[in-house]
């Protein structure tokens, strides 16, 4: 993996095999995000699409082509991957790590954010106390106190009710509106895809078989007719789904 | 305001038990009531306090060398342990060439060796060292494959955070991995700590082991009276040393385990 301060992120004929003697689920994944974008890939369930994020990260090696990411990178889990043994506030602390910035400065920056997502009253909770909704908040906080370049979402929404999901999807277009930031998302929800991308990869076997770009003005309605559209074209690429 | 309430916690089965102060004072009072009604169904007769007061203060110190012992070996145990379960999981071809070491060793019948063992120990002048070896040598593996389970299920995401949020290899260490392995290590712990109270009357008994040739005397400890009181049908003093045994492993389990199996379940992923 290279790093070039010319591209946010940037695959070009990325394979990858978890093992050498299993067949490749990558097959040759090129494509290069505009600054600023917010790109989804789409696809089936177990099709290796949230592959792509653990090798665009580095937590997986491609077996072949490169990989160019901006060093400010940070990524949202699925779970919210949080520290259960840490207070909300500690584990968004852990998203300063390799800036150097004083103690106090990043609490306050930590409390501003957590603030900001509605959630400061619970600082010193455990994430234990904390609902799925407050969880995947405190792992946005975590992502985004450092302020980076390219934010990667893993199926962020998979485990929250529909009302949650709808408003952190807002909240996010709002963070995004305010910060100059790339957003890179996984999801299997062609409907939240439609929603927030300015741009849908439609990944199938291996590779990216579409390229859709979304130029619907923000906010969208999910039962706009233009949505509801674009929701079935994107279906009808992938069969099954 | 809200009502406290005090949980007993286990390490096997559920997290943890409604219990109160009765049932805590329970796990000590049980054992020893049972070491009284076992000593006058077996000899017929009660301590009376004077006999008590004569033998404690020699059966005191004797505890306090073998907890010494045990502890010694225990921390042994969890600085050799912890980095061989980090070391087996450091990758899978790693993991594939040391876990059947690891399943041979943990069954291996020490104490087959331990005349070896003491008379390695003789030669190097150090006799202690034996029965630390074989205490350690029997709680190491409990540590060992309670790190390796508790690298297994520390979630990839959660793993995944030290690399994506740039920890260096050693904050990692320390603000993820070894946290995430405080509940299995304490479960190890307390199994640990229960192999080892079984090993130390063998390891201070040396006599009982010790080629007549090694020349090694017994150790001083709870675990050697408890053999010699009874080879020399010294009632009162097995006695004595029984109950003090059962009583500091309850408190051991009351003061220590305890709080210890509530912090954990703090640090548990759900």
């Amino acid at each position: 993996m290279s790093d070039t301060s010319a591209s946010i992120l940037a695959f070009d004929g990325v394979k990858f095999a978890y093992d050498r003697s299993l067949p490749e689920v990558i097959h040759g994944v090129s494509f290069d995000l505009a600054p600023g974008s917010f790109t989804v890939i789409v696809g089936a369930s177990g099709s290796g699409k949230s592959t792509i994020l653990r090798l665009a990260i580095g937590l997986d090696t491609p077996t072949k082509g490169t990989i160019a990411l901006h060093e400010r990178t940070r990524m949202i889990f699925q779970s919210g991957a949080l520290l259960p043994w840490a207070s909300v506030l500690d584990n968004v602390l852990i998203g300063f790590t390799g800036l150097s910035l004083a103690p106090a400065e990043q609490k306050k920056r930590a409390l501003a954010r957590l603030e900001e997502l509605g959630i400061a009253h619970l600082a010193n909770a455990y994430p234990r106390a904390l609902s799925g909704g407050q969880r995947q908040r405190v792992g946005i906080a975590r992502a985004l106190v450092s302020e980076p370049k390219l934010l990667l979402l893993d199926e962020p929404f998979s485990a929250l009710d529909t009302d949650t999901s709808e408003r952190l999807a807002e909240e996010l277009l709002s963070i995004r509106a305010k910060q100059d930031m790339t957003m890179f998302m996984v999801s299997h929800s062609i409907e939240d895809a439609v929603i927030l991308a300015d741009s849908v990869f439609v990944f199938k076997d291996g590779v990216i078989t579409h390229t859709v770009p979304i130029s619907l003005p923000h906010p969208r309605r999910r039962d706009d007719p233009l949505v509801v559209k674009l929701v079935r074209q994107i279906k009808a690429l992938l069969p099954g789904e | 305001m809200r009502k406290r309430e005090i949980h007993y916690y286990s390490h096997r089965g559920r997290r943890k038990h409604p219990s109160s102060v009765v049932y805590h004072l329970g796990s000590l009072v049980l054992p020893l009531a049972l070491v009284v009604l076992a000593s006058f169904a077996a000899f017929g007769v009660v301590l009376a306090p004077a006999e008590l007061v004569r033998t404690s203060s020699h059966l005191l110190a004797a505890l306090g060398l073998s907890l010494l012992r045990l502890f010694g070996a225990y921390l042994l145990a969890l600085v050799v342990g912890i980095p061989l379960g980090l070391l087996a999981e450091a990758n899978r071809h790693v993991e594939a060439a040391l876990l059947p070491v690891f399943d041979v060793l943990e069954s291996m019948p020490v104490l087959a060796f331990f005349p070896v063992i003491i008379v390695f120990f003789v030669h190097a002048g150090w006799l202690e060292g034996a029965a630390l070896f074989i205490i350690f040598f029997s709680m190491v593996w409990n540590i060992a494959f309670s790190t390796v389970g508790g690298l297994k299920v520390i979630p990839e995401d959660v793993k995944a955070v030290g690399k994506v949020f740039g920890l260096s290899p050693l904050a990692r260490l320390t603000r993820i991995t070894l946290p995430a392995l405080f509940p299995p290590l304490v479960t190890g712990s307390i199994l640990s700590l229960a192999d080892g109270w079984n090993v130390l009357i063998v390891a201070e008994a040396l006599h009982a082991y010790a080629p007549a040739s090694a020349g090694a005397s017994d150790l001083f400890g709870i675990g050697s009276i408890l053999v010699s009181s009874s080879t020399q049908a010294n009632t009162p003093e097995l006695l004595t040393a029984m109950g003090m045994l059962v009583l500091v492993i309850a408190v051991i389990n009351l003061f220590v385990w305890q709080p210890l199996l509530a912090r954990a379940e703090q640090f548990k992923f759900e």
